[in-house]
């Protein structure tokens, strides 16, 4: 029974059960399968991306985060699909200690041309390892596009009604992942099903003009199929955020468009999105919400343990002391910037937990502060001999002392109070 | 392959049936227009019997209502939104029919600060002025809120309900943590709403609604904060716990029928919106992002009113939701029954 729970919270395998036959194997991987396929493209740095289980995240977890895409054009010359492309490449995103950056490349057939956007594709995987998204509306340039990328199975963007029958022949010779556009829900459902009996792995793009209309359509189809079980919705969400766009912006308007747009969507089941711009001010967000969103909410966010020097602090900074879950941690790290006092904040490992919890439930000792004291050397980080512990764990005060020599200092319990409890002490 | 028209049986209009879960938000009015109110309007929050766009085309997507945040001392306030403010800063007032007229908010929101954590009788008497002041040079509904103290805040909003009466404001919060049965009962004296606020723990607050519900305060003068964080500082939380309160609402949870309201500009406590670095690109546009981005995601998890900070970003936030397919919220007319 344990079993089959943890089976089911996906922290454990079929294959780690002994007894189980061949076909009962079967079965039960019929039974537990996520109602949204999973589809892999590329095969030097392989994506995958769907298989979603649930419509909230608080239900269990969203599962493989959103593809970023950066859409590179061929219509303006081989030196500037090569510079946006690598200019792209470049973005770099850090999130607790990862990092993060465009996760595929997509190339556009604006030119027209065949030949054209066979050289932009080949030009694309030389430059990158990333896997590529092939967009375009004619079968005979897609083709071009295919033989430049070999055996590198490339999403294709999009079929449409009326090149389904081809784009379906081509992903077939080229071992390729098909998406299929429309705006109606019925079309699509009925262009997902021939290409997927085709035995193609297939993605959705449900065409629409305004936000409010791509996220009804996208929550219709994965209601479609998580609560519903119609196999024809159950394949990833692909989206293309600058094509909501009203109207001609500047530059610095469609960043910002762009980049709530795909906030939005990716919140509301894009499995991945293709952009126009890599900038950071537009993808720092981005990627932030989707590294929250796509966070394990049965898992308590933790940072590292450690001391950490926040502003230009120096051996005569106040040291303050805190625990890693990782809330606590902003909000204090948060607070203390508020102050404007440089610090150095030290961050004990109590598992994720708040001050109080940890506490309450014995990962917070004075013994993990000393422990830490020691182990990071912050004899030799400051002048001083004070540490700051927070207010909640005053009665902590005592024994911290006397097992490390430490005076120690009972801060506020309210992180927000912090700035006036520096403030107070620094004058 | 199935023949051309045995596809043809699955074409026709794709419609999934609608989500019944019998129950429905309460309606909750801010802002009296008569007859002992002198709003201009007031603003219609609830009534919604779905998460937003689960509902396909049966019901237009609305956005949510904008209340501005003025604050009695702008030490809080970052230097990019101060920038932006210059010197309405230092003119509550000024600051607040700006909001009206030039950035179109649909509410203000006054927070009376208290730098110095303590509340003196001078302290009280000139929030009481200033709340009656505000409620004479702007037409619009009107919001309060404390300084997020234990002991003050109850004592704040109790004298601004009374210097207020019958404008059916918002006074925030109550709070388990404070005397929440003194701010109820003002709110009951003077027909006012409460917003009743817990830290990211729908337990509490079930079980803050239910002891103002006790109290005698009724369903349709309670609002719900249940804490927005900041992007990057727990966002997914909010929203996790916005939509999870939402659907037990809906399931027919009594004590968690009540709109939602968020706090994007809580997203200026990040760094993210506020620190000059090279390596994070456009500072302005970033901040503006920053609390535009906490605005929509939590618009989609169900919030009916924002509270936001940045003039530009409630511009754009307008501006963009009309454009995306969103239609303006609902408000009560002059005249009209409050």
């Amino acid at each position: 029974m344990a079993f089959a729970a943890a089976i089911l919270a996906g922290t454990a395998k079929l294959e780690d059960c002994p007894y189980i036959t061949e076909e009962e194997r079967t079965r039960i991987e019929e039974l537990i399968a996520a109602p949204v396929m999973k589809l892999t493209f590329g095969t030097r740095k392989p994506l995958s991306i769907g298989g979603a289980r649930v419509m909230h995240r608080h239900e269990l977890k969203f599962y493989n985060p959103t593809a970023i895409a950066f859409k590179a054009t061929d219509a303006q010359g081989e030196e500037e699909v090569e510079a946006a492309t690598k200019r792209s490449l470049e973005l770099r995103v850090e999130r607790l200690g990862e990092n993060f950056g465009i996760d595929a490349i997509a190339i556009a057939s604006d030119s027209g041309k065949a030949e054209t956007f066979s050289r932009a594709a080949g030009q694309i995987m030389r430059i990158t390892d990333l896997p590529i998204i092939l967009c375009c509306s004619r079968p005979e340039i897609l083709e071009a596009g295919l033989q430049a990328c070999g055996t590198e199975k490339p999403l294709i963007f999009a079929a449409e009604k009326g090149t389904l029958e081809s784009y379906i022949e081509l992903a077939t010779d080229h071992h390729a992942p098909l998406t299929v556009a429309h705006g109606d829900l019925g079309e699509l459902r009925l262009m997902a099903k021939k290409a997927s009996d085709a035995s193609l792995d297939v993605a959705l793009c449900p065409v629409s003009q305004s936000l409010a209309e791509a996220l009804e359509k996208c929550i219709t189809i994965r209601r479609a199929a998580i609560a519903h079980k119609i196999r024809e919705f159950g394949h990833p969400i692909i989206t293309v955020p600058p094509s909501l766009i009203k109207v001609s912006k500047t530059t610095q308007e469609s960043l910002w468009h762009e980049s709530l747009l795909t906030s939005a969507l990716l919140f509301r089941y894009a499995d991945a999105a293709i952009l126009e711009n890599a900038e950071i001010e537009q993808m720092l967000p981005i990627i932030t919400l989707r590294h929250g969103v796509f966070s394990d909410p049965r898992v308590p966010a933790k940072v590292k343990p450690g001391l950490y020097r926040l502003g230009k602090a120096g051996p005569d900074s106040p040291v303050l002391m805190t625990v890693n879950y990782a809330l606590t941690y902003y909000l204090v790290s948060g607070d203390i910037d508020k102050a404007k006092v440089d610090c150095f904040l030290l961050v004990a490992e109590t598992e994720g937990m708040s001050v109080l919890n940890a506490l309450a439930g014995g990962q917070l000792r004075a013994e993990t502060v000393a422990d830490l004291v020691k182990q990071i050397n912050l004899n030799a980080a400051v002048n001083h001999r004070k540490i700051i512990i927070p207010g909640l764990a005053a009665r902590l005060r005592g024994e911290i002392e006397e097992l490390t020599g430490w005076e120690i200092l009972v801060g506020p319990a309210e992180s927000r109070d912090i700035p006036l409890f520096l403030n107070r002490n620094a004058s | 392959m199935l023949g051309e028209d045995l596809y043809r049986l699955l074409a026709p209009k794709f419609e999934l049936p609608r989500i019944q879960y019998g129950s429905r938000i309460h309606e909750v009015h801010i802002g009296n227009t008569t007859p002992h109110g002198t709003r201009a309007y007031g603003i219609i929050l609830g009534g919604v019997s779905n998460l937003p766009l689960f509902d396909g085309r049966e019901r237009t997507p609305a956005r949510p209502h904008i209340a501005m945040q003025i604050h009695t001392s702008p030490d809080d306030i970052p230097a990019s939104v101060s920038e932006a403010l210059g010197d309405l800063l230092d003119n509550p007032i000024k600051w607040a029919r700006f909001c009206a007229r030039e950035c179109g908010a649909e509410a203000v929101q006054l927070k009376f600060n208290l730098p110095t954590r303590t509340l003196s009788d001078r302290n009280l008497d000139e929030f009481r002025e200033l709340a009656r002041q505000l409620a004479r040079e702007v037409d619009i509904p009107l919001l309060f809120s404390g300084s997020d103290l234990v002991e003050t805040d109850p004592q704040i909003l109790e004298a601004v309900a009374f210097a207020t009466k019958g404008e059916r404001v918002l006074l925030a919060s109550a709070r388990l943590g404070n005397d929440y049965s003194r701010i109820a009962k003002a709110a009951i004296d003077n027909q006012h709403v409460v917003l009743a606020s817990t830290d990211c723990d729908p337990p509490s607050q079930k079980m803050l609604n239910e002891r103002l519900l006790e109290i005698g305060l009724p369903p349709d003068q309670i609002v719900i904060d249940p804490t927005t964080a900041a992007l990057g500082y727990g966002l997914e939380y909010s929203l996790s716990i916005a939509e999870q309160i939402r659907l037990n609402a809906l399931k027919g949870d009594r004590s968690l029928q009540m709109p939602i309201v968020a706090f994007p500009a809580n997203s200026w406590t990040a760094r993210e919106a506020t620190i000059e670095d090279s390596g994070y690109g456009n500072l302005y546009s970033r901040g503006l992002i920053w609390e535009l981005t906490t605005a929509l995601t939590m618009t989609l998890a169900g919030a009916e009113l924002l509270i936001m900070l940045h003039p530009d970003s409630v511009k754009r936030f307008k501006t963009f939701m009309k454009e995306q397919g969103f239609t303006e919220p609902s408000v009560t007319k002059k005249n009209s029954q409050d």
